[in-house]
């Protein structure tokens, strides 16, 4: 028992055993909605008047002229950004390349063979990494 | 141990990454952390504001979020012909910066930091700030074909710490000086800094301010010959650091090089000041004077009914006001024609340090009164006096070695044409050269002996109160007695009977002869003089060189 409580002392002191949470970075939007993503590896352009937003998991655009501010969250406020999953979604190689068209998104990740994939509704596209 | 490990995943504290946002501007990143970063608020879709900065978004090339460490300071790194820059947000706000190509230029209305590194040879660092700031020059090669270097403005008091190995150069086309201030400033640090001018009448260090160095190993160069500015109908010349206000040595090494003709170590319009540091300067360029339509590069005539302005003299330390010598050594050597070692345009004040000056002009010179209470002091005039003051030289302390030239040149030279003289209150003095100047004054309170014994480079000459060796003085290697004009030596007995003041011709041997060259009056001491605050006024003394000795007294 000693050397439980050792070890679990021992675990709370050091830094490796911490559990890291990734950060969001979370747009709030003129029309109140807020949108969050996760902010590792998350890169963002400007092209025109939309702003770029990439990582691993997700590709968006949002209109600039929309955006009011963005701040660091903890949490997902919104939920890290989805496509409903009543939509209907094509999919594109990340080459641009028309991959098919699927009913919703949860199909085309169930029938995509593994790779990155972006998937595109009627008014959202996100990057999915099929493994 | 499934339970175990239940519990501990229960009882596992989390926290949530520390991340870094980076905003790409150009050449330019600020980073902020994501713990400091707050709300960052979007202004009709045009513009970013990020912890008091504010971003133009169609300047924004890239934003991307990573775990990189923010540095404390901004950091610009040279690479061939451009420039990468850091900045974090935190820490720089009130700057604002700009990179063309390798022209990095950063303004500040805020305290801030900067570390400098790289190498271009075609770059520009400029900072322009009103408050203070802190830049490190760490490992930079950084070259200029046209203009500075490094250039330091504004109102702010710039801390510039040199750190690792640094170079600064400015090319043939340059009319800027190589590093710049037009601030308050202050060099320190434990790296190495070469400042290479090559241009006409550049400077490789100027300040427009007040410049202090206290530390770092300075090597500065200038080649430039001097020039003739027709706007302003001046010749000028280069110098390796100047300053238009006043200057404050108290640390560091300098060695300062100038080759061309009027070439200065050191120029300041105002005082300097030294209290520390080694110095050694070297410059080897002659005068250069404009008469006509040219500009004499190497002029050797008489410069009596030439305007200050139509001329300029190579000197070793050349300053407008004051200085004030406490401490460092100082090491001077001026070999090209009319080259003085140390000249201050007001009063002179030497109370510590180690000052040896070997000069083709005057030693040291001072335009008003000189002021010597310590330091040890070995001057060589090779063609006018050691030791020079248009006014009154007190004398009260230290160890006083100084040469001078034949007569009227002299090792001691106080302005006794002008009623002034020198004033010995303390101090180990020896004077050697055609006609010292001897105490006239009833201030004068410490004894002092004349004599014509001969000397030279290596001898070591001794007074004596019988056995007893009150004082010992070695006398330096560049000192010549009788090579090219330089240097004291004796005259024939038949010269001095009859009054003759020109020196004997440098090819005549040095003669043992009782009494040096007379001078024009009849106050002058003879070709050596000694004081010491052992001597007693009317006792009879010896002096030996080791090979001959003559007597003394005391007056």
């Amino acid at each position: 028992m000693k050397n439980i409580v050792f070890a679990l002392g021992l675990m709370f002191t050091s830094g490796s055993a911490l559990a890291a949470e990734p950060l969001y970075l979370t747009f709030r939007l003129s029309n109140g909605e807020e949108r969050s993503f996760r902010s590792t590896g998350l890169s963002m352009t400007v092209s025109g008047d939309m702003l770029l937003i990439s990582n691993e998991e997700t590709q968006a655009e949002l209109s600039i002229g929309s955006l009011v501010s963005m701040r660091f969250t903890e949490k997902a406020l919104s939920g890290v950004m989805e496509i409903n999953d009543s939509d209907s979604v094509t999919v594109y190689s990340l080459k641009g390349e028309k991959v098919g068209e699927f009913k919703t998104a949860a199909i085309a990740e169930k029938t995509l063979p593994v790779g990155s994939y972006i998937l595109k509704s009627a008014d959202k596209s996100i990057k999915k990494i099929i493994k | 141990m499934r339970k175990f490990a239940y519990i501990y995943a229960l009882l596992l504290p989390s926290f949530a990454v520390a991340e870094t946002l980076n905003i790409r501007q150009g050449s330019v990143t600020y980073m902020i952390a994501s713990d400091s970063a707050d709300e960052m608020m979007f202004n009709d879709g045009k513009t970013l504001a990020v912890g008091g900065m504010v971003f133009d978004l169609t300047t924004v090339s890239r934003m991307f979020v990573d775990n990189a460490l923010i540095p404390s300071e901004i950091l610009v790194a040279y690479s061939g012909s451009g420039a990468d820059v850091t900045v974090p947000v935190s820490s720089a706000v009130g700057a604002s910066v700009e990179v063309n190509g390798a022209q990095v230029s950063i303004v500040t209305t805020a305290p801030l930091s900067v570390r400098v590194s790289g190498t271009s040879t075609v770059g520009q660092f400029a900072l322009k700030t009103s408050e203070p700031v802190s830049v490190t020059l760490e490992n930079l090669v950084l070259t200029n074909p046209s203009d500075a270097a490094v250039s330091l403005t504004g109102s702010g008091k710039v801390d510039l710490i040199i750190s690792g190995e640094n170079s600064l150069a400015s090319g043939s086309a340059s009319e800027k000086p190589t590093l710049r201030f037009k601030t308050p400033a202050e060099i320190s640090g434990n790296g190495s800094l070469t400042v290479t001018a090559v241009a006409a009448a550049e400077k490789a260090i100027k300040s427009n301010d007040n410049l202090t160095i206290s530390g770092g190993e300075i090597t500065a160069t200038v080649s430039g010959m001097a020039l003739y500015d027709s706007t302003n109908k001046k010749v000028k010349a280069t110098a390796c650091i100047a300053s238009d206000l006043d200057m404050l040595i108290s640390g560091g090494t300098l060695n300062l090089t100038a080759t061309g003709a009027g070439g200065k170590g050191i120029s300041a319009d105002g005082n300097l000041t030294v209290c520390g540091g080694d110095i050694t300067i070297k410059t080897s360029g002659g005068m250069a004077v404009y008469s006509g339509s040219s500009l004499n590069q190497n002029y050797t005539g008489n410069t009596d009914r030439i305007s200050s302005d139509l001329k300029t003299s190579p000197k070793g330390i050349k300053v407008d006001g004051s200085i004030l010598i406490s401490g460092g050594n100082i090491d001077v050597t001026t070999s090209g024609n009319g080259g003085e070692g140390i000249e201050s345009k007001a009063t002179l004040n030497i109370s510590d340090g180690t000052i040896t000056v070997c000069a083709y002009d005057d030693a040291i010179n001072s335009s008003s009164h000189m002021y010597i209470s310590g330091g040890d002091i070995t001057v060589i005039a090779k063609n006018n006096d050691g030791l020079d003051s248009n006014g009154n030289m007190y004398i009260s302390g230290g160890t006083i070695r100084a040469f001078g030239s034949q007569a009227p040149e002299c090792g001691l030279d106080a302005n006794e044409e002008q009623g002034y003289s020198v004033i010995f209150t303390g101090g180990m003095i020896l004077g050697v050269g055609g006609n010292n100047s001897v105490p006239s004054s009833s201030a004068s309170t410490q004894p002092y002996l004349t004599s014509s014994i001969s000397l030279s480079a290596g001898q070591t000459l001794q007074i004596k109160d019988g056995s007893e060796i009150l004082a010992e003085f070695t006398i330096p290697s560049d000192y010549s007695s009788s090579g090219n004009g330089g240097g004291w030596r004796p005259a024939p007995p038949m010269s001095r009977m009859s009054g003759m003041h020109t020196p004997p011709p440098a090819a005549a041997p040095p003669v043992m002869a009782p009494g040096g060259w007379g001078g024009p009056g009849g106050s002058q001491g003879g070709g050596v003089l000694v004081s010491l605050p052992t001597l007693v006024k009317g006792k009879s003394y010896t002096l030996t060189n080791g090979s001959s000795s003559s007597a003394a007294t005391a007056k």
